[in-house]
């Protein structure tokens, strides 16, 4: 079934240096293939490449080597960045970035400003958008009077703008409470569902990383782990297996304290368990 | 640590610096120009080696006194006088030098051996002439060749120095000839007078003043400290070099204030790893300060280059030589340190002032959600902001910022306003009686300024016998003093000539003979006269006649007197300032004008509507307004773009995510010209609403106010609003050439 799904992006040992000679490896060799209608979670420590990874995804940097095609173009061959950016991908990122001076819709309507519609069909757009994402009483609101979940939804309907192919979502969460969190993951979810938008999203949060059914772990500018997410209980045994109890478990020494609870009794059992994982 | 901080953002603290600099240089070129004036009279005054300087009461500039020579026995009388010499000094214009200082010497007197004889001998008979050194060289001439003054051959026997320009751009003949070759005759310009023992100056000058009250006697160092024109120059340098200043401490005040709020993070992490809020208030203060020095030095660098320069202009006679001394570093210097503590005390204070707790939450220069009296404040405004465009929503976002440099921007374009406006006004003042009195103007053809212009009658008599000429009236300005005030304007005009009718009497009657006076609507109530009073105007007492009114700001503020009262007056028998010319027939104007240039080398034609743009006052008036408009100009240039580079710094992010958004390179800089546009287009309006209003203040001045009434034309403020939108626009293409070349990925990690 894959098979006969389209390809939305493609990278081939995708290397980024920063600085000259000696600079920092930000990316590594990363080849990846990303299908229309995935909701992809990109996972790893701080410094790992993510950041990088989706910058050069979204042609607002150039890799040092490497070949990224995204949705079909050769970003190396594309002339016009501006209007790839415009077109091809949506933005969503960790601090809102919205124009402090613009209302809700008009920083909707920002991305649509190069396109050649008439004003009034930009608003219908925006205010269309801003339905899609649950805003329509915050139309004329700044982002001032906006709370944190509420500019991440006005910033994933400007993503959502011209119907990009893909939406590149760094950290979208990770200035928010676990309660709006929770709401902007089962909007995305709700998006790549019933819109079918391809969603590739930044993550720290396990939680957030539940809601994709692709997770790519990147590790000092290397892909570690590329899995798909069938069971989003899987996720919660991830996160045990990191956690300081699943490398003891895994280590083979239960902590004494546990033992009393029986632990050490099924510690077999689940250190196999954990090694499935 | 401060030198650090300013070299964080090179760009803006070269732009301040300049800002200030520019201040700062204006400071010293005006202050160089006020103090070379005034050297250069007292030095011309103490090297003769008098000790007493006996001048006309009230005369505008010391050139221009004239004192009988029948005081003579008089002064030689009064104890303590060892010697007097008078000296008349005659200006003309030659070819190659705009003001030739003839000066009449006795030559058996103390007051000839000043002028040291280098090559050559001295003056022996009639008809001969020493020349100064660097006249000789300006003009070519040699011991032994001729040179005509005013018709008038005389021979050049010596050569000589003195050590000043003004006099070596020069030549000395006797007294005699010079009251002769002027047409003042028994007139010198003043008495120089030694006194037989130091200690007895002061009772000379006192009894000299009691024997001879209309004149004025001063100990030749400080006559000219005593003199209103050294107390005008003073003042107008220090007001300009105020405003000036002005502008460049607003600019000051912009850079530190962003300086910071974009700190403000940073600030709250030093408070909060223990330095106190003075600490932080004298690093932000000594950055300044530091800002400040380094302005003032450039500033002086860039003054000292230009007071250079401005000596070579002929015009200005070398009198700028030795101006810039260690004193006038010192002043410059002073008034950049009160620039930096001014315009840095208030951006310290807001950074002593901050909370660290809110401090490192502060997020850049979007309105914080997190300060519930400011989102109060914010939701309040919200309709009226909302409904801006966004250009001018940005504006509004950085109100201290859009206050400072409206400010800065203000001042020039306020600068503009007010001097065009007086220029203006000015010029039309004057044309004013010409046009009512006749199509033509005649003006002397290379006078410097109108109280020096002189028209011989003859040549009035002569154009009046032309057979296209209804009438000639001849006009005599001059200015003469009257208790309480330095300058009171009098018209010479002959009560029988048709430039009389222009003023419209409003009681009394016209003047009709000697000792009658009539006075204008200004005057009038300045002096709280009524017809049948009196009023003595240098130590002549008139008879008011009548009060008139012309709706003309400078001739209500004067006096009309007889023509030939006024001649005898201001000892300038046959002579007018102008002829306003009347023709029978309109269209014979180029005729008539071509008719009297060509018989009367010496004078010059115009249409009475274009006279007083022709006039070198005019010129000289515009000339400085432009070069003053000029330097506020670039001020505000410095400032609109300091104030662009900031916005663009602080909305790094934004212009980042923009451009991640697909915004191309043009429309960010059109977005940010849009912005610096209105920015400057609020300028402007703040601009021409200072200058009207300065404009309006100078007129309140009771002296000097009537004669600067503005004229304010939907014109000039066009001009001003071209000027503002000028600089806007070129303001905002360095900050946006900025701006479009960010690298969005850079510009979206920018903290
Ligand atoms: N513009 C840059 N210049 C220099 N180094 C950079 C730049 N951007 C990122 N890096 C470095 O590249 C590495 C990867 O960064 P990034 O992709 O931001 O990581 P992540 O988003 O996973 O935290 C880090 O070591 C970071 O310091
Ligand atoms: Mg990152």
């Amino acid at each position: 079934m894959e098979k006969e799904k389209r390809i939305v992006v493609e990278t081939i040992n995708l290397t980024k240096i920063y600085g000259d000679g000696v600079g920092v490896r930000a990316l590594d060799g990363v080849s990846l293939t990303l299908y229309a209608g995935e909701f992809v979670a990109v996972m790893g420590p701080s410094g790992s490449g993510k950041s990088t990874l989706l910058n050069i995804l979204g042609a607002l940097d150039l890799p040092t080597s490497g070949v990224c095609k995204v949705n079909g173009q050769d970003l190396a061959k594309v002339k016009d960045l501006d209007r790839f950016r415009s077109k091809t991908v949506g933005f969503v990122f960790q601090l809102h970035n919205l124009i402090p001076t613009l209302t809700s819709i008009e920083n909707v309507e920002v991305p649509l400003q190069e396109e050649s519609m008439s004003n009034r069909a930009r608003r219908e757009r925006a205010e269309q958008l801003l339905g899609l994402v649950g805003l329509s009483p915050r139309v004329h609101f700044l982002p001032g009077q906006l709370s944190g979940g509420e500019r991440q939804r006005v910033a994933i309907a400007r993503a959502l703008a011209n119907h990009p192919a893909i939406i590149l979502a760094d950290e979208p969460t990770g200035n928010l409470d676990s309660k709006s969190t929770a709401e902007i993951m089962d909007l995305l979810r709700q998006l790549n569902r019933e819109q079918g938008t391809t969603f590739i999203v930044v993550t720290h949060n396990l939680a957030v990383a539940r809601a994709a059914n692709r997770i790519v772990t990147l590790r000092d500018g290397r892909v570690l782990r590329d899995e798909r997410v069938d069971n989003a209980y899987l996720v919660d045994l991830k996160e045990f297996k990191e956690s300081t109890l699943g490398h003891a478990i895994l280590d083979g020494n239960v902590p004494p304290e546990l033992h009393a609870i029986g632990l050490d009794k099924v510690a077999e059992q689940v250190k196999a368990v954990l090694e499935k994982v | 640590m401060i030198l650090k901080n300013l070299l964080r953002r090179k760009t803006r603290t070269l732009l301040t610096l300049l800002g200030i600099a520019i201040g700062v240089a204006g400071v010293v070129a005006l202050g160089a120009i006020a103090e070379g004036y005034i050297n250069t009279y007292t030095t011309v005054l103490t090297s003769s080696g008098a000790d007493v300087i006996l001048a006309q009461g009230d005369a505008v500039d010391l050139l221009l006194s004239a004192v009988e020579d029948n005081v003579l026995p008089v002064v030689q009388n009064t104890p303590g006088v060892k010697q007097v010499a008078g000296i008349l000094w005659g200006i003309f214009t030659t070819e190659d030098i705009p003001y030739f200082f003839v000066i009449g010497l006795d030559p058996k007197e103390f007051a000839v051996r000043h002028f040291r004889v280098v090559e050559g001998s001295p003056i022996a008979s009639p008809r001969q002439m020493l020349m100064g050194r660097a006249a000789a060289k300006a003009l070519g001439k040699k011991i032994g060749e001729n040179f005509k003054i005013h018709e008038v051959s005389y021979r050049i026997v010596g050569l000589y120095e003195t050590g000043q320009a003004i006099e070596e751009m020069g030549a000395v003949i006797t007294l005699k000839e010079a009251q002769e070759v002027f047409k003042k005759p028994r007139q010198v310009t003043y008495y120089q007078i030694q006194v037989t023992r130091p200690e007895m100056t002061d009772a000379v000058i006192q009894a000299l003043k009691r024997h001879l009250p209309k004149l004025a006697a001063s100990r030749s160092a400080n006559y000219m400290d005593d003199q209103q024109t050294t107390m005008m120059l003073r003042a107008m340098s220090w007001v300009i070099s105020l405003l000036a200043l002005l502008a460049g401490g607003l600019v000051m005040m912009n850079t530190m204030l962003m300086s910071v709020f974009e700190r403000t993070r940073e600030i709250g992490v030093l408070r909060a790893v223990g330095w106190s809020s003075g600490r932080v208030l004298r690093m932000i203060l000594g950055e300044a300060v530091a800002l400040s020095i380094a302005g003032g030095i450039v500033g002086f660098g860039i003054g000292a280059l230009l007071v250079l320069w401005l000596n070579q202009i002929p015009a200005i006679l070398g009198m700028l030589e030795n101006t810039l001394s260690f004193n006038l570093f010192l002043q410059a210097m002073v008034v950049a340190l009160i620039l930096g503590g001014v315009g840095g005390a208030y951006p310290a204070r807001r950074a002593a002032r901050l909370q660290p707790v809110e401090a490192m939450r502060y997020e850049g220069g979007s309105p914080s959600p997190r300060s519930h009296k400011a989102q109060a404040q914010f939701s309040l405004q919200l309709p009226l902001f909302t409904s801006l465009s966004p250009a001018l929503r940005n504006i509004f976002r950085q109100r201290t910022r859009t206050i400072l440099t409206a400010l800065a921007i203000g001042v020039g374009v306020g600068l503009v306003v007010a001097l065009g406006g007086m220029a203006d006004g000015f010029s039309a003042q004057l044309s004013e009686m010409g046009v009512k009195s006749g199509e033509l103007t005649v003006t002397e053809a290379k006078a410097s300024d109108m109280g020096l212009a002189a028209i011989d009658a003859k040549i009035g008599r002569w154009i009046a016998a032309l057979p296209a000429v209804q009438s000639v009236s001849g006009l005599l300005l001059n200015v003469a003093q009257v208790p309480g005030t330095p300058y009171f304007l009098v018209l010479g005009i002959d009560p029988s000539s048709y430039a009389l009718r222009h003023f419209a009497i409003t009681e009394g009657t016209y003047i009709r003979g000697p000792r009658e006076m009539m006075l204008g609507k200004m005057t009038a109530q300045n002096y709280k006269k009524r017809v049948g009073n009196t009023l003595q105007v240098s130590g002549v007492t008139y008879r008011v006649v009548g009060i008139y009114e012309t709706g003309v700001g400078y001739e209500d503020g004067a006096s009309v007197i007889a023509l030939s009262e006024a001649q005898a007056l201001f000892k300038k028998p046959n002579q007018v300032s102008f002829y306003f010319v009347k023709l029978r027939d309109p269209s014979q104007a180029d005729v008539v004008r071509q008719q009297v240039e060509a018989r009367w080398k010496q004078v010059s034609v115009s249409k009475s509507t274009e006279y007083a743009e022709k006039m070198n006052d005019i010129q000289v008036f515009r000339t400085m307004a432009a070069a003053l408009s000029f330097l506020s100009v670039v001020i505000g240039g410095v400032g609109i773009m300091n104030a662009m580079l900031m916005s663009v710094f602080e909305r790094t992010r934004e212009i980042g995510t923009l451009r991640a958004l697909g915004w191309r390179r043009r429309r960010v800089i059109a977005m940010i010209v849009r912005e610096s546009l209105a920015l400057s287009l609020v300028s402007g309006l703040a601009g021409i609403g200072m200058g009207v209003g300065v404009g309006w203040l100078v007129t309140l001045e009771p002296t000097m106010g009537v004669y600067l009434q503005g004229e304010y034309s939907l014109r000039l403020f066009a001009q001003a609003m071209v000027v503002a939108l000028v600089l806007g626009g070129l303001g905002a293409l360095y900050p946006a050439w900025r701006a479009a070349n960010l690298s969005p990925a850079e510009a979206l990690r920018y903290e």
